[in-house]
């Protein structure tokens, strides 16, 4: 079977599983939602007539079949914090958490090469090591206070708060860098970029890390071969044998990590989008555990969850471009 | 490796690690015991700065700030050993299994841990915590169901890989019992890569919980949580700063201890 067969029918399963979960944690919750939707004072008779309507009383498959066709009609449910379909809210809110995490993702994979750059001119330098990993432990959420703090409160350089300053300016794919560039607005792109940087980098520091440690273990191993010898024989520039040479080789560990990497950093989304009031998908969830709205936080959860699958399988891609003696298979 | 080599052999920042973990789990042990005020009941006055009487200053409502962390501490780190130590136990029995039996076991069980590696890890623990409600033992349950697979690789590939060694095969012909064959053979070779994956992962679900308290996903109000007294100071960091910045350093030092100490492990096991 060609690859991308095999990777969707594999990708389908996943996401049933998923649903899965999904349905079992919805029926797993302690409160009944019959009761709830009957009032806690209505007679059991009422509620019982709740729940024929809501199709409480089928059989547990019966009732995940239903669950997975609303699913498949794009019905994640109602928010009862927002009173919106879910899945409204979550397109509302969606763009700015993906312009902001494709940044963080941007700016970590930049910052990881540089890190391990200094690795391999440092090799056995232990306080380099020590200053790496001890940036990789800080929790993100003290980094964002700090830098929060230090670059916005203290310093005045770097705005830490929401998307951008005092003006409403909305376009069309809603990634406002995007929009600034499409609508020829410079000063719209300036601002929106200015914003994405402070929330953009601390979301982008442990994923430096992780992946700049893995680079550089993987350039260690790749920089000893003997074709590398060739290029440096026949005379290329150092930063071309190790760029061009040495680089596309290695990478495959760490995109692998990479991959890893954006599973935590929905994770971190979360935190960050707190800290720096950005108006994301992470902050939605935040503020729907606050309120215990069930369906936003599963909607959210699969959402985020499927965009991950889908990465998976770009990052699988990658791997195989970058390396072509990886053969795709499912 | 007698003990005294892996210290003379390491780097000074994996000895540092590997004590600082040591140092950590003795301090939560004991932390019942060394906190020098009772953690939950006011002792001073409110928001005094650090001082020799009170290390680490006190909070909104004059409690010791450094008992609290102590008792924080203890709240994190001796559930995320907690964690590790369980799905190390279920991951290391499935790979045993998946991998000395082989055949449509291992296929039937890898397949089940490859729906659950693919899933993004820490998003489906806060969605699951979230839903089932805060609280110490949901914690421990949502993070033990995502970390256990990455055990069950390990275990089983490393056990894959004996299974062709000669030593077993002579076992094998010596007609050992095959239980003995399992445990005395096979997972013993698994063990070095455990153990380095468990110590750095020690970090990961520290951050993790923290994350959650950070989060409001942690035990209730009263409990010192450290992520929570975090985000319930984070106004105060220009006035009173160590309110939020100590209990998060705290994290911070857990953290980096255990990924120190398994960067140790790692180069020490690797190198013998």
């Amino acid at each position: 079977m060609p690859y991308i067969v095999r990777r969707v029918i594999g990708l389908v399963i996943v996401l049933l599983a998923m649903t899965f979960i999904v349905f079992c944690l919805e029926s797993l919750v302690p409160t009944d939602p019959a009761r709830a939707m009957a009032g806690v004072s209505a007679p059991i008779s009422t509620v019982e007539m709740v729940r024929q309507q809501l199709g409480l009383d089928q059989p547990l498959p019966t009732r995940y079949g239903r669950f997975l066709l609303r699913l498949i009609q794009g019905d994640l449910g109602m928010s009862v914090r927002t009173r919106q379909p879910v899945l409204n809210d979550i397109m509302r809110y969606l763009p700015a958490s993906l312009e902001l995490c494709a940044f963080a993702l941007l700016g970590g994979a930049l910052l990881a090469l540089c890190l391990a750059m200094l690795q391999g001119w440092f090799p056995n330098a232990a306080s380099l090591r020590f200053a790496i990993t001890a940036a990789g432990s800080a929790p993100i959420f003290l980094t964002g206070l700090l830098s929060a703090y230090l670059f916005w409160f203290v310093l005045g350089w770097l705005p830490g708060s929401g998307r951008l300053t005092g003006r409403s300016f909305a376009g069309p794919t809603g990634f406002n860098v995007l929009d600034g560039l499409l609508a020829g607005r410079a000063d719209i792109v300036v601002d929106a970029i200015a914003h994405l940087v402070l929330p953009g980098l601390t979301l982008a520091l442990p994923i430096a890390v992780a992946i700049g440690r893995s680079l550089a273990g993987a350039l260690h191993d790749v920089m000893r071969q003997p074709y590398i010898r060739t290029a440096r024989g026949k005379g290329l520039a150092e930063g071309r044998v190790v760029l061009c040479h040495g680089l596309r080789n290695a990478a495959s560990a760490p995109l692998a990590m990479a991959g890893l990497q954006v599973g935590l950093l929905f994770g971190n989304l979360l935190i960050v989008e707190q800290t720096f009031a950005w108006p994301g998908i992470g902050l939605y969830m935040v503020q729907a555990f606050a309120s215990s709205d069930l369906p936003a936080i599963l909607g959210a959860s699969l959402v985020l969850g499927a965009i991950y699958l889908a990465i998976g399988i770009v990052i699988e891609i990658a791997q195989s471009l970058a390396d072509p003696r990886i053969t795709l298979r499912a | 490796m007698s003990g005294l080599g892996l210290f003379t052999r390491t780097r000074w920042a994996d000895r540092a690690g590997l004590l600082s973990v040591l140092t950590i789990t003795l301090m939560t042990l004991a932390a019942g015991v060394i906190t020098p005020f009772d953690p939950q009941s006011r002792v001073a006055a409110a928001y005094l700065a650090p001082s020799a009487a009170h290390w680490f200053g006190t909070d909104e409502i004059g409690r010791d700030l450094f008992s609290r962390v102590l008792q924080g501490a203890q709240l994190t780190w001796l559930p995320a050993v907690t964690v590790i130590g369980l799905a190390l136990f279920f991951g290391a029995a499935v790979g045993l299994v998946s991998g000395a039996l082989g055949g449509w076991v291992d296929l039937t069980l890898q397949r089940v841990v490859d729906l659950f590696l693919v899933l993004p890890p820490m998003l489906i623990a806060l969605t699951v915590v979230a839903v089932l409600g805060p609280g110490i033992v949901n914690t421990v349950i949502a993070l033990v169901i995502f970390w256990w697979p990455w055990y069950a690789r390990i275990t089983r590939d490393e056990v894959r890989r004996l299974k062709g060694r000669p030593h077993f095969e002579a076992a094998q012909l010596g007609g050992i019992d095959p239980f003995c064959l399992w445990f005395r053979y096979l997972l013993p070779g698994a063990v070095p890569a455990l153990v380095v994956a468990a110590t750095l992962d020690v970090a990961n679900v520290v951050l993790a919980m923290a994350l959650m308290s950070f989060l409001g996903l942690g035990q209730p109000a009263p409990a010192a949580e450290l992520g929570a007294m975090t985000a319930r100071s984070l106004e105060s960091l220009t006035v009173y700063w160590w309110l939020p910045i100590l209990p998060a350093a705290a994290v911070w030092l857990m953290c980096l201890s255990a990924n120190l100490a398994g960067d140790g492990l790692r180069s020490v096991l690797r190198g013998a």
